[in-house]
């Protein structure tokens, strides 16, 4: 799934590793995110979406298009 | 504005690196046991010497077996239970996949060997040989889906 994490966490000049401490998860986690290979889950998509202010829907995008 | 405090370790995350650190200790303290001190210990009381080749069927003293077998079937699965109530999701997630293809690599290669070996086309199954097998495929597949 696309997402914005990487751009949001270069907006507030994060590493990896820092992200990865606010969301007390491992930085691998974070990388695998930021590339797509893999999918959080919703309480960890809640959680981003809450640590940078935005609903789950503007960081994440399931390419949904309405049909 | 940069906020670039990375935060501390969080409880979550010393109780992971504990059940890892801890499950690396027991790794040790197991291997240690089993070989040189089981194997030696074995072999000075008579058991006789470890078979050309064949590692696994080298002599061992009881107690020593004893003693790994209460660390790798009591003290590894506390470690065990430790770690997957602390690993973070993206790694369990590697887990449970590098489970399945392990199981999935023991549950055929098994049978395969058995028949071929009855048959007399391959030597006997051995049992350590198709634990090890489904550790390597289990590692390998937990390596790629956690680091890749």
């Amino acid at each position: 799934m696309k997402n914005r994490l990487k751009v949001l966490r270069a907006e507030r000049d994060w590493s990896q590793a820092e992200l990865a401490g606010r969301l007390d998860v491992s930085r691998q986690a974070v990388n695998a995110i930021e590339t797509g290979k893999y999918d959080p889950s919703l309480p960890l998509a809640f959680k981003i979406g809450r640590l940078f202010g935005q609903p789950i829907e503007e960081i994440f995008d399931d390419e949904f298009d309405g049909e | 504005m940069s906020d670039s405090k990375k935060p501390p370790m969080s409880p979550r995350a010393k109780k992971y690196w504990a059940s890892l650190i801890g499950a690396s200790i027991l790794g040790v303290i197991g291997g240690f046991l089993t070989y040189p001190v089981g194997y030696e210990l074995g072999r000075k009381a008579g058991a006789g010497e470890m078979p050309a080749g064949s590692w696994f069927e080298a002599p061992i003293d009881s107690t020593v077996a004893v003693a790994i077998a209460v660390i790798w079937g009591v003290l590894l699965p506390i470690m065990c239970i430790l770690y997957h109530r602390n690993v973070d999701e993206q790694e369990e997630n590697a887990f449970l996949w590098a489970g399945l293809i392990g199981w999935y690599a023991m549950i055929i290669i098994a049978p395969v060997w058995w028949v071929l070996a009855w048959a007399g086309i391959w030597p006997e199954a051995h049992i350590m040989g198709i634990f090890l097998v489904g550790m390597i495929v289990n590692s390998a597949v937990f390596l790629w889906k956690k680091f890749h």
